[in-house]
């Protein structure tokens, strides 16, 4: 009944104002009064659920800053756990806002599944894994021998391809779950495992000696990560795509979660105000629906796009992943942000 | 009744049409047919549109695209490229593969625990009664996943140092190998004589009988046929092994530095892989390098150890392992021992002097692990080996290297790689290989009907003979032991059914307690038992749908993947239920008959 | 008159039952040693393992996860209340039907069960340190409310009834920004989950009646329809079903994929699959009623309706109670399939509490004992309900015909 209400209201609203245009998603996720985020829920480093049942995560960080830049709280998020194969679904179907779940941007995912892919927060690639001394270190070395390998996912069909392209023959073993296969790759069922690095990375602290593995210094395809929304909804796909981009511009510029409330009135640099949307910026921010503090309140909740790796996947975990690629563009990374301008 | 003439007699009560029970049945059947056909019209609609709108497939064209998913476990030939209607294909037969191998031995242990339920002895039939009790109250799920990640992956020891059992069985953590025979090439040639073979079997058992009831006595019968069979049988296998010449399209290529080769029919330039053919392959002076690893094996640290593929000695004249750079293993005291020459040995330093390895010797003081990652050479004269290629018509040796390349390669891995774990997308994937010096003579091996295939590590994996994956046995480890625990409460009912008066009367006319059970008692409780047992057959065939818990390629995984990959979500839940369905009908066929001659035994 | 017999040898003792249970013969006496070996071998390990071997930690951490998954602290008032009530309701019927019955036998001890959870809560859990013993109270409040009152039990049927509404009711919350605040299904799940699942066989229990009733119907348009769905159904694996559910049931009926969550889509298979087992227990009743019951309903006047609803089905409800029982425990345990649609049961608990970045810091992981922990949970539970399967089959007298 309070749909039908609601719903005649806005009809009245719309029709008064004299224009008729659809009601975008950000407004309708501000009417809402939660941010729907599809997220992994069994990806350590990236999301998984803590003892209290909180998702934390490198992904569930950009999520929480989205809210915090929607609403200034950055615990309006309804985390939508998602298998690979929901992800097109859940987001066809409107299901969810924005998808932030480890998700390769790849032409068909843009043209056949309608997602719009906001930056890259991860630049990723498929990677391998083997003992320090078995004697593989190149993919040639495969030739005989055996790898594990996660079924229904473009790590599977990438592996086929480019082992067979190489003339490469081995045996593939198959795992339903990462964990499984973590555990059968160090009790020694194969002789390697693959994955994408993010993933090699963060399971190798899960092996018995994780020093006794290495990672071969071979990518066989590329994987940037992103967040995804729905085509067709250009003002949202903005909120989604600056809001990563003032995180990035955030370390750029050296704001971070401790001295952001410092910044907002101290700082000098009118790139750092405008992001900030400090007082006589405003417009800036506001421009794009959202309100003034919007970066600031994603900032202050989740810290700018260094802390957010360092907390989950770098020195400040148990995984302490060198930025490597992902480092910012003045450190020979790919990470840049776009001015505010 | 007939309504309209019973409303003439004023006798019978008029029964209007709309309390006519026939006419209403009528009615409601209508009605309820036209709801059915209306609901599931919608349904349909529903569906339809929804998937239109989608863009996902309705149809069954994909299963003709290539699949990409790559199955280490199948009974038929296929490649990555196959297509979707062969990787399904596969995982029916892994099902059945399952399926029938389970029930076999859910049988013999469910029967055995049964009988020991009621054992005269305290302390076995309470613990028949805890493994019953336990196994059927906890979910199979949880049973898949302890067998699996709990026992079959940590305990076994590893692929590189396997449990060689005798009879050529080998068990690792990688699974169980051992020797089988298979039908080769020629076995058309065989098929005539068993064809006899079965026909002169019946005459021999109808020849008996006959004779039998001629001569009015008691005897055996099937005596006969069996011998007739065997003989006529083992006549024809003999007889395929005599002539046997190597045919002249049968060749086969082996790539020596790469250690595998391939066997194929060549017809008109077209190659198709023939499998089961044994080959010789003879390389005259080789060498493998290999580093020592420090593992973690059944829970237990192994350390230093270097291991070469499992050979036995009979293969090469003379095998001699060095240290690939000799000088530094001098200056750091290593040594090498021998334990299960000639495939693995510790390196240790001889601190006591004794020239043997004594405990603690295999551990660095300074690091306090092993002596990992030394390289060891492994030189082979004059190695010899006969294989029989798989059904893909592949075989496959140790990779050694030509003695001067193996010198190279240790040469170059001891200088520093440039670059570090992400250092460049687009990374050339392929490393420049020099044309391999390493050659070896190869020749066809004349074959008969049936050829042995013996087990064998060649790398890190089994080649040869059947192999089961720890998947495999780890999935039917959980399924028999969950089936038998229903069974054994069955055959138990079963047993205790059999009216007391059986047992006394078997007893009284001098029976032995053992033929009172054999003879009289199981016979009588198989009959109530079956019926059930069958149905539990049943339920294990469908259980066998938790394969993804170990991992191993079943009809349901490998559905949920490719309609994960082409998203045909409807048409593979068609074909699915169409599988299932097959199979239970199967089921209920045998069933029906087992029923049919349980009832006629008992009139 | 007969004179008195000698009293017999005495037949008891340590010594007389050792050796008339144990050594009574050469291959006897061997069995039980090599029985001996087996057992005291596993015992050992086992023990070894529990009290030695193992690292509990992370499963001590995570009981929270287990019991609710990502329920929120600050209601967990909810759940709590809602088992609170289930045990005050199944207190009513034990305490109606005696200290010494079947449902008595099943009640005590998961009280016990509840009581030793509540010791715990009371010292380790702050946040549910009066919810637990609150919950154990109710039950003992139903339990002596039945002892006192066992006219109550005339309601119960109400009760469960009332209970699974008002049950929905408390977890979910009643509206967005009402007074409890919603707590979306998605956020259910551990044990919770589970209970929610198994209830899956009450709705159960009506269709597989008429399912049933459908089949025997002289009607030949329901009574193949209903032998279709009862074979379609029963013919393949509940995890293909609710991996069918889980894709299509949003496709088949249309509507928004966010308003039919997971758990919606699961239970329905659950409850379908269940009905279909339902029926042909039920069936297996209604084939044991004597044709006489009905006939002899029939000459007095009811109406068919009349009879299969008061005679009939009564008795062949009665004739399958174990079965069911039996159909109960399957389900329990069949409810750990639900992995396959993404929700996070009890067992799928185990998934996640074995990859936590504290798991991984445990050398060799934590996975032997977190299922160990699943396993015993699963069977204290699956084991009490097959005792009183047993119980019930022996009073009716099922197995002894």
């Amino acid at each position: 009944m309070t749909r039908y209400f609601r719903f005649l209201v806005a009809l009245a609203l719309v029709v008064s104002a004299g224009t008729v245009f659809a009601q975008g998603r950000l407004q309708a996720i501000k009417d809402r009064g939660e941010l729907r985020c599809g997220v992994n829920a069994n990806l350590p480093g990236f999301g998984v659920p803590d003892a209290s049942g909180a998702y934390t995560g490198f992904d569930i960080d950009f999520c929480k800053a989205i809210a915090a830049a929607v609403f200034g709280d950055a615990s309006k998020v309804v985390y939508r756990p998602l298998t690979a194969g929901e992800r097109p679904t859940a987001l066809q179907s409107g299901e969810i806002d924005v998808l932030i779940r480890n998700t390769t941007r790849t032409s068909i995912r843009e043209t056949d599944w309608g997602a719009n892919f906001a930056p890259t927060t991860y630049y990723d690639g498929q990677g391998f894994m083997v003992r320090k001394d078995s004697g593989i270190n190149s993919l040639r070395d495969f030739e005989g021998r055996s790898i594990c390998v996660q079924s229904g996912t473009t790590t599977e069909t990438n592996l086929g391809t480019t082992l067979a392209g190489l003339g490469v023959q081995f045996t593939p073993v198959i795992f339903e779950t990462a964990p499984v296969l973590i555990a059968a790759y160090d009790d020694g069922q194969c002789d390697g495992w693959t994955t994408d690095g993010s993933g090699l990375v963060s399971y190798q602290t899960q092996l018995r000696v994780p020093s006794d593995h290495k990672i071969l210094p071979v990518i066989i395809s590329k994987e940037p990560l992103g967040p995804a929304v729905l085509h067709g909804d250009d003002q949202w796909y903005d909120v989604v795509s600056w809001t990563i981009y003032a995180l990035f511009d955030a370390e750029e510029y050296g704001v971070t979660q401790a001295n952001v409330d410092d910044m907002l009135f101290n700082a000098a640099d009118p790139q750092v105000k405008r992001l900030l949307g400090a007082p006589g910026s405003e417009s800036y921010v506001q421009a794009f629906g959202l309100r003034a503090d919007a970066f600031y309140q994603a900032i202050k909740a989740v810290g700018n796009y260094g802390e957010i790796f360092d907390r989950n996947l770098g020195s400040g975990s148990v995984f302490g992943l060198e930025r490597g690629i992902n480092a910012q563009y003045y450190d020979g990374g790919l990470i840049y942000g776009f001015p505010f301008n | 009744m007939q309504p309209g003439k019973s409303s003439v007699s004023p006798s019978t009560a008029v029964v209007p049409f709309w309390r006519n029970v026939k006419i209403i049945g009528v009615i409601a059947q209508f009605v309820f047919v036209i709801a059915l056909v209306a609901g599931i019209g919608i349904l349909v609609n529903n569906v339809v549109t929804a998937l239109a709108k989608a863009n996902l497939p309705a149809d069954f064209s994909f299963l003709g695209k290539p699949a990409g998913i790559p199955i280490a476990e199948r009974a038929i030939p296929y490649q990555v490229t196959d297509t979707y209607a062969r990787a399904l294909v596969i995982g029916f037969l892994n099902t059945l593969k399952i399926a029938v191998v389970g029930v076999v031995l859910a049988t013999v242990i469910g029967v055995f625990m049964g009988v020991m339920r009621l054992s005269s002895n305290w302390l076995v039939r309470t613990m028949a009664s805890v493994y019953v009790e336990v196994l059927r109250n906890i979910p199979l799920a949880v049973q898949i996943v302890f067998w699996y990640s709990a026992v079959l992956l940590p305990f076994p020891p590893r692929i590189s140092d396997p449990i060689a059992l005798p009879g050529g069985l080998i068990m690792s953590n990688v699974g169980l190998a051992f020797p089988f025979l298979y039908p080769t090439y020629r076995f058309g040639v065989w098929v005539p004589y068993l064809i006899a073979a079965a026909v002169l079997a019946c005459v021999a058992w109808w020849w008996r009988r006959r004779a039998l009831a001629k001569a009015d006595r008691v005897g055996s019968v099937w005596p006969f046929p069996v011998v007739t069979f065997l003989v006529v049988a083992g006549l024809g296998l003999g007889l395929s092994y005599l002539g046997r010449s190597v045919p002249s399209d049968l060749t086969f290529t082996f790539e020596a530095d790469r250690g595998r080769g391939t066997t194929a029919f060549v017809v008109d330039g077209k190659s198709r892989p023939a499998a089961f053919v044994p080959v010789a392959i003879e390389i005259e002076k080789a060498s493998l390098t290999v580093s020592s690893q420090n593992l973690v094996e059944s829970r237990q640290d192994v350390r230093g150890s270097v291991r070469f593929p499992l050979m036995s000695e009979r293969e090469a004249d003379a095998f001699e392992f060095t240290f690939a750079d000799a000088a530094a293993a001098e200056e750091r005291g290593l040594q090498l021992s021998f334990d299960k020459y000639p495939s693995v040995a510790t390196i240790y330093v001889d601190r006591n002097g004794n020239g043997k390895l004594d405990a603690g010797e295999d551990v660095d003081p300074a690091t306090n692990r092993g002596y990992g990652g030394v390289d060891v050479v492994m030189t082979v004269t004059n190695f010899r080996r006969t294989l029989v290629s798989d059904r893909d018509g592949q075989v496959r040796t140790p990779t050694f290297k030509h003695i001067d390349e193996a010198a190279a390669a240790v040469e170059e891995s001891a200088a520093p790689r440039a670059g570090t774990r992400f250092s460049a997308f687009g990374q050339a994937a392929t490393a420049t290989v020099s044309e391999s010096a390493l050659t070896a003579k190869t020749e066809i091996q004349p074959v008969g009907a049936l050829v042995l295939s013996r087990a064998y590590v060649p790398v890190s994996n089994y080649e040869g003979g059947m192999r089961l994956t720890v998947n495999y046995l780890a999935l039917l480890l959980a399924l028999v032991v969950y089936t038998s625990s229903f069974i054994a409460e069955i055959v138990r009912g079963g047993i205790l059914a059999v009216p007391k008066g059986q047992r006394e009367a078997a007893r009284a006319i001098g029976l032995s307690g053992v033929q009172t059970f054999s003879l009289i008692i199981f016979p009588q409780a198989m009959r109530i038992v079956l019926p059930p047992m069958i149905s539990q057959y049943l339920n294990l065939t469908k259980n066998s749908s938790l394969a993804s818990l170990a991992g191993y390629a079943e009809l349901f995984v490998i559905a949920s993947v490719v309609s994960n990959q082409t998203g045909a979500a409807i048409p593979i839940a068609l074909l699915l239920i169409g599988a299932y369905l097959a199979i239970s009908l199967a089921f209920s066929v045998v069933l029906n008959q087992v029923n049919a001659r349980l009832a006629l035994v008992e009139r | 008159m007969i004179p008195p017999r000698p009293a017999p040898v005495k037949a008891h003792g340590f010594r007389f039952w050792l050796r008339k249970n144990l050594f009574n013969g050469p291959f006897n006496s061997a069995l039980t040693l090599v029985a001996a070996v087996v057992a005291a071998w596993s015992l050992y390990n086992l023990g070894n393992f529990i009290f030695v071997e193992g690292s509990w930690g992370q499963v001590w951490r995570n009981m929270r996860l287990f019991g609710v998954y990502r329920y929120p602290v600050e209601h967990l008032w909810r759940p709590l209340l809602a088992l609170g009530m289930m045990l005050g309701l199944m207190g009513v019927m034990a305490g109606a039907a005696g200290r010494k019955s079947i449902v008595a036998g099943a009640f005590l001890p998961i009280q016990g069960f509840v009581a030793v959870v509540s010791a715990v809560a009371v010292i380790f859990w702050p946040s549910v340190r009066f919810l637990w013993p609150a919950a154990l109270a109710l039950g003992f409040i139903g339990y002596f409310v039945g002892r006192r009152w066992p006219r109550a039990v005339k309601y119960l049927s109400w009760g469960w009834g009332a209970w699974l509404v008002v049950g929905y009711l408390l977890l979910s919350g009643f509206t967005a920004g009402g007074a409890l605040g919603r707590v979306p299904v998605r956020d259910w799940g551990g044990f919770l989950l589970t209970l929610i699942l198994f209830t899956g066989i009450i709705p159960s229990f009506p269709i597989g009646i008429a399912l049933a009733l459908g089949r025997n119907s002289k009607l030949p348009a329901i009574k193949y329809f209903c032998i279709g769905f009862i074979e379609v159904v029963r013919g393949a694996p509940l995890i293909m079903w609710l991996f069918i559910a889980s894709l299509l049931l949003p496709l088949i009926l249309n509507v928004d994929a966010n308003s039919l969550p997971a758990i919606m889509r699961a239970y329905v298979a659950i409850t379908l699959f269940s009905a279909a087992y339902m029926a042909e227990n039920v069936r297996g009743g209604l084939q044991a009623v004597p044709r006489g019951q009905g006939e002899a309903a029939r000459a007095l006047g009811l109406s068919a309706w009349q009879t299969t609803l008061l005679i009939v089905l009564p008795q062949a409800l009665r004739a399958v109670i174990p079965a069911i029982v039996g159909q109960a425990i399957g389900l329990f345990k069949d409810t750990s399939l639900v992995f396959i649609v993404g929700l996070v049961d009890f067992f799928k608990v185990g998934d996640i509490v074995s990859v936590q970045p504290e798991a991984l810091l445990v050398t060799g992981g934590v996975k032997l004992e977190v299922f160990l922990f699943i396993a015993v949970i699963y069977f204290f539970f699956a084991y009490r309900m097959s005792i009183a399967s047993r119980q019930l089959e022996k009073r009716l007298g099922v197995g002894e015909r």
